[in-house]
């Protein structure tokens, strides 16, 4: 393991010295660890710079080139390998180091462990005394968050079952544009493939893993995207008047446009867009709160009332 | 598919290097703090960089060691001087970990402009996106307040909508910690009144004032009354949201017509729900609560005669 690990850091090395591509010859002849036949080296070689590449380590080929024959040479450019330290103060370093550890024992702490690591060989401890005091925070989020972000980053593809309102799973491909979270839940959202049109999609209405293609560059982001994150049509708001009891309803009254007081009750007007979820949310507030109007809302809320009281006689 | 990257003794390599350049001396159990690795994995790390280098492997081209006397220091190692770029799920999680920061700052704070630039920057230079929104609905004196009191460890009087009950009430809480579940921020702590440990959602805390310790009795050990109720509800029709409302797992292989237990500290919380969620679901046991949901319903159903 240690004569591996010693084998690859060597690599590392030697791609990241050189200012000119390196030809595998050169490789077997000059890095240590290469040994054995031509042949078993080659098949060395080849898994070292897969290995590499799994960990994240971008390795340059150079095309063919006339003055090495036909062997073609290969090197790490540092711009791609290192971080860019100059470019952040010492204070930023730190707000990044304290990002970092907000996700202590949460869902990307192993992530975050590893940015915390390069992040401690940036600079010494920063001017913590500039940063004010913090309460601490702790972070979750979705397992599969690290699959969107990267499908977001390197535009590749995803693709899972998703679970309908009907409780029918069925499998979806997605181009993903944007993250988000809001009112307890993340959302990513983008191109439906299959129905070629924009849809957002609930995190943990996915069954299961989210799968993220190999290849990279499939899709662009339109420059323009604009998630819907209130999944509203404005179109179809309504109004609803209700009877809201005094002291009571407070989520109903942070919702409301007007309030009008009154003794035992007071009159209170919300505009929704979603009449399930008004039901809902009128149905939970039980006999605090009655329908005034519309019509059609005081009605369900009636009939759902109904069935309720009969289902449990 | 592979969920994540193994923590290869490479990369930890790579990333050793770096860091013991800036800090230099550094003891080998910090080295193994920092690194979340046990001493003697640590010996080995070192052990395999002694060996490493420039091509040629002699003295002049070998990373230079010393590490006999438990501190650690290291020369000739200039090519892996810097430390490696962050990886974009790495950045993801920093950038979502930064806005989760810009927010908690309260919008006056000189912090929020900095934040808001070094956002952008390391999002336009990774093209890792930062999240769309993060909502989070507090207000700066409370977020003032809260941050204060865990700071300062001074207790708090809240008034709290609890959402179950649908009531408003007063309390003094010692508080220790805020919990983030993505969107929503729960501060954990003592509650007087309850005499035991609560968390408070941030967002439904109505107003916070710091008050001067009381003399509280320390939290007890002695276990609490289990007040739990068992219940069993039928689901009556093939909906999403009963599924998530009682976040049953197996959202697969529910269908109409099956029963599952739950269990409730709340009574009120079940008599509810069951009622929001219209006729989809129905309490079957126990026979008390049954009844209750039937009556609450013809009490508000009362409300239209």
């Amino acid at each position: 393991m240690s004569r591996k690990s010693e084998r690859l850091v060597n690599l590392v090395i030697a791609l990241l010295a050189t200012k000119r591509y390196i030809t595998k010859s050169e490789i077997f002849r000059t890095i240590e660890g290469y040994e054995g036949s031509n042949e078993s080296m080659e098949r060395m070689f080849e898994r070292d710079k897969d290995e590499l590449r799994a960990l994240g380590i971008e390795i340059e080929v150079s095309g063919l080139d006339p003055l090495f024959d036909d062997e073609v040479g290969y090197r790490i450019l540092a711009e791609n390998f290192e971080m860019d330290r100059k470019g952040y103060s010492a204070n930023e370093i730190a707000y990044m180091s304290l990002a970092a550890q907000l996700w202590k024992d949460a869902s990307l702490s192993d992530v975050s462990q590893k940015a915390l690591r390069k992040l401690s060989a940036v600079s010494g401890p920063a001017d913590i005394a500039e940063i004010p005091a913090f309460a601490p925070v702790i972070l979750t989020a979705p397992l599969f968050l690290r699959e969107i972000i990267d499908g977001i980053t390197d535009r590749r593809v995803v693709e899972f079952k998703y679970l309908d309102s009907e409780m029918k799973t069925n499998l979806r491909k997605v181009h993903v544009y944007s993250y988000f979270s809001l009112r307890g839940f993340w959302y990513f959202s983008g191109l439906d493939v299959d129905k070629s049109e924009n849809r957002t999609f609930r995190c943990d209405r996915v069954v299961g893993e989210l799968a993220i293609a190999k290849k990279a560059n499939s899709y662009e982001i339109p420059a323009d995207y604009e998630p819907n994150t209130t999944f509203s049509d404005i179109s179809v708001s309504s109004q609803a008047v209700l009877r809201v009891r005094v002291g009571r309803g407070s989520q109903l009254r942070s919702l409301a446009s007007t309030i009008e007081s009154g003794e035992e009750f007071d009159v209170v007007q919300i505009a929704y867009s979603s009449e399930e979820e008004m039901i809902s949310l009128i149905l939970w507030h039980l006999d605090d709160v009655c329908v005034i109007r519309p019509e059609t809302l005081k009605n369900s809320v009636v009939q759902a009332l109904k069935k309720l009281v009969k289902a449990h006689v | 598919m592979s969920r994540q990257i193994p923590d290869s003794q490479v990369i930890r390599l790579l990333d050793l290097v770096p860091y013991l350049i800036l800090n230099q001396g550094v003891a080998l159990e910090q080295i193994a703090r920092d690194f979340q690795i046990t001493k003697s994995d640590v010996i080995d790390d070192l052990n395999t960089l002694w060996m490493c280098g420039l091509p040629g492997y002699t003295p002049l081209e070998l990373i230079d060691l010393s590490f006999d006397t438990g501190f650690v220091s290291i020369r000739n190692a200039e090519v892996l001087s810097n430390p490696r770029k962050l990886t974009s799920i790495e950045m993801g999680a920093i950038i979502i970990g930064l806005c989760i920061l810009r927010d908690s700052f309260s919008a006056v704070d000189s912090q929020v402009q900095g934040l808001e630039n070094l956002i952008d920057r390391l999002s336009k230079k990774s093209n890792v996106k930062a999240p769309a929104i993060l909502s989070t609905v507090v207000t700066a004196e409370l977020r003032s307040a809260v941050n204060t009191a865990i700071a300062t460890k001074k207790d708090l009087k809240i008034s709290y909508h609890s959402f179950s009950r649908d009531e408003v009430s007063s309390r003094e809480i010692t508080p220790f910690t805020i919990v983030h579940d993505g969107t929503f921020e729960y501060l954990e702590s003592f509650c007087q009144l309850a005499q035991d440990f609560r968390s408070f959602r941030l967002d439904r805390i109505l107003s916070a004032v710091l008050i001067e310790k009381t003399d509280s009795q320390a939290p007890g050990n002695e276990p609490k009354e289990d007040s739990r109720v068992d219940v069993q509800i039928r689901i009556t029709s093939n909906s999403r949201k009963v599924v998530e409302t009682f976040h049953l797992n197996n959202a697969g292989e529910i269908h109409q017509g099956d029963v599952f237990n739950s269990s409730v500290y709340n009574p009120e919380w079940i008599i509810r729900t069951i009622c929001s969620l219209k006729s989809w679901a129905e309490v079957v046991q126990p026979p008390e609560l049954r009844s209750q949901v039937g009556m609450r319903a013809q009490r508000a159903l009362d409300m239209y005669v």
